[in-house]
Order: C-alpha cells, then sequence, then structure tokens
C-alpha cells in the first residue's frame, strides 16, 4: 500500500497555492511551469481537476526509462526520478496516462511528484480541502489478515 | 532450486532480480558473454558523443549484484544447453539449472558486402563497439541505415565535429518510426547540421587496403574513413535453434506464451530473442525495445516463481534527439495501413508537429516532432481503443469529463 495524494477536484478553485508552494519547496521559486503538481483547468465548464503523480503500483514510466532513473522510496511508496540518472529523453511522458511526470524546462530533466517524502507541502498549501494526504499504513495488510485468521479457526470449530 | 539467466542486458537482469525479490534462498546465475555488469545499449550514443562519461552508461554494479547474492558468470560464452540433463555447458563448465530463462538478446544485421571486416568498420551495439568507436577518432563516416540506432549515431559523430554521410535503402529516414512528411522535417534537422542524406540508396561495397577508404553505393562514391553498420537487428536465437524441440516464430525470434515460457518446460525466453503478441493488433512479432525487454524479463521471473503473472502484449514506442530536438513516434505510422482507409489530424503548433493515425476512426499512432509533454493521453487513447468520436463529444460534457477529465488534455489534441 503507498501512500497518496487523494484529490477532490469539486472543491478546487484553481487558486494555484498548491503550485506556488510545490515550485518553492522544489525549485527555490514561484514557478508555477516548475510544480509537479498542476490544474486541468476547463473555463467554460468552472472544472478544475488538480493532476499529479498517482504513484501508480505498475508504473509504466518506470519500465519505459532507459537508464533505470526511476525507482521506488520504500517508506513511502513514492516514484522518485533521479535527477543525475535522468537523461531527459522524455520516453517516461509519453506513457502516463495522467500527465504525472513532465519535463523542467530548466534542466531538461524529468520531473514528478515525490510525496516531498511524506509531509507534502500542496496539501498545507490548500485552503479549499482539495488535496489530502493519505499515509500508507503499512500494518494494514496483516491486521486484516490477523483477523480473518481468528474469525477462520472458529469457523473452523464450528463446522467440525 | 538454481535459475539460470543467459543475457545480462535488461531482460536478463529484470528476470534474475524479480527472481531474487520472490525468493530469497533460490540460487540465481546470470551468465553472459560480455564482461561488464549491465549497462542501457540506448544511451551510448551520449557516451561516443562525450556529452556522457562512461560510466554513467552502467544500470548496475558489480556491488548490486553481490548485494542481491546474483551471482554472475561475466565474460563466458555458452556452448550448448542439454536440456535431458537440464545442464548449461559453458567454457568446459557444466551448470545445472532447475529454470533456464534466455534472454540472449539480438544482433545487429550485416549486409553481405565487400570490405566489411576492414578497420573502421563498426556496428553499434554493445559497449565494446562504442569504446572502439570512440578510439578510431572518426573524421569522416558513413552510416549505412537511418533508423533510431543510425539517427543516434549520425548525430553523437556529428556532434565530434565528424563529417557524415547518411545511407538508407528506403525512401525516407527512419522509415518505420515516421511517415514522409515528419520524416522529412527531421531530414532537414540533419541537414543543418551539415549531414549527407542519400535516400533510396543502397550500399554495394566498402573499399579500401588495410582500412576503410571509401563507400561505393548504386549512385556514389564516398571517401571516408569510417563505417557505420546500423541497418537493423535479428534476434539472437542461435542457442535456441539447436534445441530441436525449441518452436520459433514466423520471424525468427523464440516463441514464447503469455508466461514467457517457450515450447520446452523449464525454459523461458525474454527480451530481443523472443515472439510475442502486440498489444494492439494482436499480430505476433519481434518488438525488440527496452520496456518490452523489461516488462517480459519480469513476468519471466515471476513465472519462474510460480507467479503467474500474463504478459499483456509489447507496444512501440520510440524517440530520438536530433541535435536537441526530440522526435517520438507511438504505435504505428501510416505507411503500416497501405490497404486500408486511414485518417491524418496533423498539426503544426507553438510547441511543434503532430500527427496522430487513425484507422475505423480509432488511435492507432503518433508522431511527434517537438518537445512533448503530455502524448500519454493519446498512447492511453491508443490503449483504450477509445473511438474519435467518444473523445471529439467530451466537449462541453461535464458528466463525462467528471468521470475521465484527462480526457480533456486528449481533446485539445483533437481540436
Amino acid at each position: 500500500m503507498n501512500s497518496i495524494i487523494a484529490v477532490n477536484p469539486e472543491k478546487c478553485v484553481a487558486c494555484g497555492n498548491c503550485l506556488a508552494s510545490c515550485s518553492l519547496v522544489h525549485e527555490g521559486a514561484f514557478s508555477p511551469a516548475r510544480s509537479r503538481i498542476t490544474p486541468v483547468q476547463i473555463r467554460k465548464l468552472t472544472m478544475n481537476f488538480p493532476t499529479l503523480c498517482m504513484q501508480c503500483r505498475d508504473p509504466l514510466c518506470m519500465d519505459v526509462c532507459p537508464v533505470t532513473a526511476i525507482s521506488r522510496n520504500e517508506e513511502t511508496g513514492a516514484l522518485i526520478v533521479n535527477v543525475d540518472q535522468c537523461v531527459g529523453c522524455r520516453m517516461c511522458t509519453v506513457v502516463c496516462p495522467l500527465g504525472g511526470i513532465s519535463i523542467n524546462y530548466e534542466n531538461g530533466k524529468a520531473m514528478k511528484c515525490d510525496l516531498c517524502d511524506g509531509d507534502p507541502v500542496c496539501v498545507k498549501a490548500c485552503g479549499y480541502g482539495a488535496l489530502n494526504y493519505i499515509e500508507a499504513e503499512r500494518d494494514a495488510l496483516n491486521k486484516r489478515l490477523k483477523g480473518i485468521e481468528k474469525i477462520s479457526k472458529i469457523l473452523k470449530k464450528m463446522v467440525e | 532450486m538454481d535459475i539460470v539467466v543467459i543475457g545480462n542486458g535488461i531482460a536478463g537482469i529484470s528476470a534474475a532480480f524479480t527472481v531474487r525479490k520472490l525468493k530469497q534462498n533460490a540460487k540465481v546465475t546470470i551468465i553472459s558473454k560480455e564482461p561488464t555488469p549491465a549497462y542501457s545499449a540506448c544511451i551510448l550514443a551520449n557516451y561516443i558523443s562525450g556529452e556522457m562519461e562512461r560510466d554513467r552508461i552502467f544500470i548496475k554494479s558489480m556491488g548490486d549484484y553481490l548485494k542481491e547474492n546474483v551471482v554472475t558468470e561475466l565474460g563466458k560464452e555458452v556452448d550448448g544447453i542439454d536440456i535431458d540433463e537440464m545442464k548449461i555447458h559453458m567454457s568446459g563448465k557444466k551448470v545445472p539449472y532447475d529454470q533456464l530463462i534466455l534472454a540472449t538478446g539480438s544482433l545487429p544485421l550485416i549486409p553481405r558486402i565487400e570490405g566489411g571486416g576492414l578497420k573502421g568498420v563498426f556496428t553499434l551495439k554493445t559497449i565494446e563497439d562504442a569504446d572502439r568507436i570512440v578510439a578510431h577518432k572518426p573524421k569522416k563516416a558513413v552510416v549505412v541505415g537511418s533508423g533510431p540506432i543510425g539517427i543516434e549515431a549520425t548525430v553523437a559523430l556529428r556532434r565530434l565535429g565528424c563529417e557524415i554521410d547518411l545511407i538508407e535503402l528506403l525512401d525516407r529516414i527512419l522509415p518505420n518510426l515516421f511517415d514522409k512528411g515528419p520524416s522529412s522535417l527531421i531530414q532537414g534537422m540533419l541537414g543543418e547540421q551539415a549531414v549527407g542524406v542519400f535516400t533510396g540508396e543502397k550500399i554495394l561495397n566498402i573499399f579500401g587496403e588495410d582500412r576503410v577508404q571509401n563507400v561505393t553505393t548504386d549512385r556514389r562514391k564516398i571517401s571516408c574513413d569510417t563505417v557505420i553498420m546500423a541497418a537493423g537487428m535479428i534476434p539472437d536465437t542461435r542457442l535456441a535453434k539447436e534445441i530441436p524441440a525449441m518452436e520459433m516464430g514466423s520471424r525468427g525470434g523464440i516463441r514464447v506464451n503469455k508466461k514467457m515460457k517457450t515450447s520446452i518446460p523449464g525454459i523461458f525466453a525474454c527480451g530481443d530473442c523472443v515472439e510475442t503478441e502486440e498489444l494492439f493488433s494482436g499480430e505476433e512479432r519481434l518488438n525488440m525495445l527496452w520496456h518490452n525487454a523489461k516488462q517480459q524479463g519480469d513476468i519471466a521471473g515471476y513465472n519462474t516463481m510460480g507467479v503467474e503473472k500474463r504478459y499483456p502484449g509489447s507496444f512501440s514506442i520510440a524517440g530520438v534527439d536530433v541535435f536537441g530536438t526530440h522526435a517520438v513516434s507511438v504505435g504505428k505510422t501510416s505507411s503500416h495501413f497501405k490497404d486500408r482507409p486511414y485518417d491524418i489530424i496533423e498539426k503544426f503548433t507553438d510547441r511543434g508537429y503532430y500527427r496522430i493515425v487513425l484507422v475505423d476512426r480509432l488511435f492507432r499512432g503518433v508522431q511527434y516532432i517537438g518537445p512533448y509533454e503530455e502524448l500519454g493521453m493519446v498512447f492511453t487513447a491508443i490503449r483504450r481503443k477509445d473511438p474519435v468520436e467518444y473523445i471529439l463529444g467530451i466537449d462541453g460534457s461535464r458528466e463525462m469529463l467528471s468521470r475521465n477529465p484527462w480526457l480533456y488534455r486528449l481533446h485539445r489534441y483533437l481540436g
């Protein structure tokens, strides 16, 4: 189970706080073009959709990278681009179904949401509740399995 | 449990390290005729041009193999496979296996012409090839073949100040990736850097005393000190073909099913050496690209350990960097549909140029020249087999967009 930033598009007003905070933290400047989260704005329907990497379980970006520059952070489950390894070939941007990975115009390398190492700034910056950080409960699966174990033992006894 | 992998490319290491991830106490061995740890063949050109240090090409260090307890037999040729005794014959040794994964890759296709063995004639497949080209210091090169490898070699050598003439048999460069229009745009970029391009031309022979001095085509003679043979790749199936029961595909690759199993129990195969079903067309074919090899290697690894993952199919995405301009081709070009009606959506934008190929109103391919960034939308439409009418219909549909907001980005390509 990965941690994830859950998006509620109904609440997004495209204020741009997420763009500003993300680029500030990652690039040291308010630079919306260098934010890892971007809103798809459909003005005539007044719909806004913050778009970012969903940290896929079977990431296509990792499969197409010809220099193995994308790897998984085992703690947060985030997919991380190794900027020194990246050669800027853009193959990752061809396969991402969400547009969650893009190119940093400053250095020509791939950039994407890295969940800010477990404490995402965009979530804190959003004043409208459109972004929520859901942490991976590492033990969730084990807890469920333990619960099932108990019940199955009881059921077994009942059947016998 | 002995797992042996023959081949240390992306398919081989994906298989080997997937096995290790699943099972800590299996013995995993990689045998490779090359002496180095695994590297990316895709970026050899960046090393040749001097843009990248040689040690950045490697994607594994010897330490990575040791850390994961993957035994390596590097620089060792496999002489044969004994399927009855389940042993690999390797340099006088016999290596036993319980499960075998063939990841033997591909070899450059070398046209049978005179002078092919002269000093100064190279292929560009391995790091050894790249080292030899760098050491040779080409001043005037002829590149035979204008597929991605030929183009990358051309750009890399031109960056070093080498004079280049590019010979292509078909009527346009990058013939498998681009239609004539976009191909001409790319040819123009080569021309801007004083690269000579000769299409519809065939190389006849290479002349020289002890080294390359000139090349003759069916139209001209070109003096040069270097020839790069980039005329295509063929699957390396020498070991597989020696096994009578090994089923081969119609295109020369090893036939495998969706679990990467060959016709021989206990033997799997993955990467450039196999034929698989293509994701969108269902055609069984070779699809010798990095991501296909990696995915197939993972699937082979899973299946050797009894985890029955199935390979969904191969897909084609290939790009080149032409002196800083990126160009990519996804899926099929229109020339693939010569006998069927197809539609083109073509646009020049301030970002670049793109051409979408539609057949039966379905997205079948896209070619993009320029700094693309959101082609995933088109790729997804190809995968999902969304008819173009469906996408056109989203404009103004709040209901459709709230179900799949990213369709809006795809809609802009059609607009």
